[in-house]
């Protein structure tokens, strides 16, 4: 007999159980794949429905919306469907194996009717993964050569003029010079006076004038020897200042070499003219590319993120047994349309084997994506170990990418218009241990540009540009990228450098040669004229000094014969020793 | 209002605060230590709370147990995890274990985790000592419907 009173509540329970899992197993695996999609992408994920059906494991999921957390009114990724099989033996094995599965009406882009942020202020303090910067970055690479060239040569040709600093030294040391000859002489002036006035005051006391005669005659001696020696100085400096000249002018050849150096326009890269013509154009493509391999990249780290809860325990893999990762998309189909070259693109594409374990799988991760339609592209991303690292690599081909009539380079300055037309793209990028190293290689063939604009300083540049620019038929650039995903460095080569750079090399080497030799021109007029002026007005007033000099010279003598007289003795013989020797023999 | 609607939670209620006879009180608190000591979210937990629910153990004192071992269960891991590895480890028993392992739903017992073996031995092996110690506790406390009947009537 059956214990209803036992079994009955028991039941109840049962039953609640299985009525919560059947009903609320759709909301609950709808929430919680919202609750993960937001939490890897940081914006906002809408599912429409879900519906699952656990015996035979599909599982289905309507109206797929992922916001962009960059610009929250779009969708990074939006989808009508997707099925998923589920593989229940793998399940059983605590495995979630998504055997084949098909995601249709993949849209990218789109706008969102609700805003897509988390939270308001999300899209402020994410800003950008780094692909602002390297706009900006490419953009402004080659734009300083330009403008920057000729105002900086002047700067620097200044700065380094030997001439100019000789002049400036010779300015300076000159002047001192002269005002001390000057002041030596003066300083002669004063001592004839002072003799004149000693030899006045001479009192007719013999003893007295005796002490004061001598006194005199050593002064008169010194004096003699200082005078001689002041006219040698200005004798020296006479040619000092010949010497100074010449070494002025050896200075002012130093310079004209100095000029040709700078006026060798080989310092003008053909590089920085490619980066200044196509760094804004090109921006775009690599920062798109580098902004989503980080984007998988994060989605898909290269290593197990750790568990948000504490592990408790390690779970043994036993010998013998494969280690399969816990979750695997082995193989799912992608279908849908998105924007390439400003142009809707229908695409097609598989990926494979995806897992956040790759380490445990036995084949590399693969997507590969092709349009269909007038663009033909093709993508094709595989990411691979090798020993304990993660190794992507991601290559893009693309016959016909449609290009509009551009403008290369800035429109202030030099910049070059090309027509319309379709380009080759194919770009390679290789990451390894957050490693970036990659090439982007852009050919437009049947190309016409022309002229856009020069800058009104380098007019002359005109005819050059427009020769090259008319004689260019296929535009050819590589762009090698290396260093981080999120720090990427470019270089951009491309056919147009090299042609505008000879162009430019020989219109420029005129222009700079003719603006560095106007400027030395005048800054040796400059100092020509100042040297000139002092030196005449030095030879002027050497003459005063000397002819104060020789007047000295001349009271010299005089009061020599004058104080001889005096004291009886002849002149020749005057001197401080010879007069007290002629006391002696007296 | 139809009192008779309520009667299924009525047998519920009746389900956790029933059955509780001395050995009844013994068993819920044995089993819910076991389910307390073992980390959840596996099926060996799962299929101890089933047993729990649906035998004639005091289901009460069964959840209070095992919500209260739940909350210091983690400071035994050391010991639970190095009997669990000194186990799952041995050389001798791998092919077996691999074996048991690829069965259908047996990974989702969580058996290969080291602390949820060796939770689950340290919880079968408290077990009977559980049950044998905490009668006399229940009887000296009478907290049991045996000390609660009154003296010369025999338990049925």
């Amino acid at each position: 007999m059956i214990r209803w009173k036992y079994v009955a509540p028991r039941a109840a329970l049962l039953l609640s159980v299985w009525c919560v899992v059947s009903w609320g197993l759709d909301p609950f695996l709808r929430w919680s794949l919202i609750r993960i999609g937001q939490g890897s992408t940081g914006a906002r994920v809408d599912i429409t429905e879900l519906s699952s059906a656990i015996s035979s494991g599909l599982l289905q999921i309507d109206g797929i919306a992922i916001a962009d957390r960059k610009s929250p009114q779009k969708n990074l990724l939006e989808a009508r469907v997707a099925s998923l099989q589920l593989d229940t033996g793998a399940l059983m094995q605590r495995r979630f194996v998504i055997s084949d599965g098909r995601i249709s009406g993949i849209r990218m882009g789109t706008v969102r009717e609700q805003s897509g942020a988390l939270i308001p202020t999300t899209t402020s303090q994410t800003g950008t993964v780094g692909g602002g910067n390297l706009q900006d970055k490419l953009e402004s690479l080659g734009k300083g050569w330009l403008d920057g060239r000729s105002q900086q040569l002047q700067k620097d040709l200044e700065n380094s003029f030997d001439s100019v600093r000789v002049a400036r030294e010779l300015g300076k040391r000159w002047p001192q010079r002269y005002s001390q000859m000057e002041s030596d002489v003066q300083d002669v002036s004063k001592e004839t006076e002072a003799l004149v006035a000693m030899v006045k005051q001479t009192s007719d006391n013999p003893l007295r004038a005796l002490e004061l005669y001598q006194d005199f005659a050593v002064r008169a001696d010194s004096l003699r020897k200082r005078t001689q020696a002041v006219r040698e100085g200005l004798s020296q400096f006479r040619d000092q200042i010949g010497q100074d000249k010449k070494l002025l002018e050896e200075a002012k050849r130093h310079d004209e070499e100095l000029i040709r150096q700078h006026a060798n326009l080989e310092t003008i890269s053909p590089e920085a003219i490619s980066e200044y013509l196509l760094g804004r154009e090109l921006a775009a493509h690599v920062s798109t590319a580098t902004d989503w391999v980080q984007w998988f990249r994060h989605q898909f780290p290269a290593k197990e993120a750790p568990a948000a809860a504490p592990v408790r325990g390690e779970d043994i893999v036993f010998r013998g047994m494969p280690n399969l990762p816990k979750f695997l998309i082995r193989h799912l189909a992608v279908e849908g349309e998105g924007i390439l070259g400003n142009e809707p693109v229908k695409f097609v594409g598989e990926m494979s084997n995806v897992t956040n374990q790759l380490a445990m799988s036995d084949a590399p991760m693969t997507l590969h994506a092709q349009t269909q339609g007038t663009i033909l592209a093709e993508l094709h991303a595989v990411r691979e170990t090798e020993g304990e690292n993660i190794k992507d690599r991601v290559v893009i081909n693309c016959l016909r990418f449609p290009l509009p009539e551009r403008k290369l380079g800035d429109q202030n300055q030099l910049s070059l218009i090309v027509s319309e037309g379709h380009a080759h793209i194919w770009s390679q990028l290789e990451i390894a241990n957050n490693d970036l190293k990659g090439e982007l290689r852009l050919k437009q063939e049947g190309v016409s540009m022309r002229t856009g604009s020069v800058p009104v300083h380098l007019a002359s540049f005109q005819n050059s540009v427009d020769q090259v620019a008319s004689s260019t038929k296929d535009l050819e650039v590589l762009v090698q990228i290396d260093g981080s995903p999120a720090r990427p460095h470019v270089r951009v080569v491309s056919n147009l450098g090299p042609q505008l750079a000879q162009a430019v090399r020989h219109v420029a080497q005129q222009e700079v040669t003719r603006r560095a030799e106007t400027l030395v021109q005048a800054s040796q007029k400059e100092i020509d004229q100042q040297l000139a002026n002092f030196e005449s007005k030095l030879l002027a007033e050497q003459q005063q000094l000397l002819g104060k000099l020789k007047i000295g010279d001349e009271q010299i003598q005089k009061l020599t014969a004058e104080v001889a007289d005096r004291m009886g003795i002849s002149k020749k013989y005057f001197s401080a020793e010879k007069i007290i020797d002629n006391i002696l023999r007296r | 209002m139809d009192w008779q609607l309520l009667s299924p939670l009525r047998s519920v209620l009746n389900l956790i605060r029933g059955e509780r006879t001395r050995h009844q009180l013994a068993l819920g608190l044995a089993l819910g230590l076991v389910i307390g000591l073992l980390p959840k979210g596996n099926l060996t937990a799962v299929l101890f709370a089933t047993l729990l629910l649906a035998t004639r153990v005091n289901t009460g004192m069964g959840l209070l147990t095992a919500f209260c071992i739940s909350w210091i269960s983690p400071g035994f891991d050391p010991w639970c995890d190095a009997v669990g590895r000194g186990i799952l480890t041995y050389g001798g028993w791998q092919n077996q274990f691999a074996a048991w392992y690829q069965l259908p739903l047996v990974p989702w017992f969580g058996l290969h985790n080291t602390v949820v073996l060796g939770s689950l031995i340290f919880g079968c092996a408290a077990f009977l000592p559980a049950y044998y110690l905490s009668q006399p506790l229940f009887a000296y406390c009478k907290l049991d419907k045996d000390s609660q009947r009154p003296s010369g009537e025999s338990a049925s």
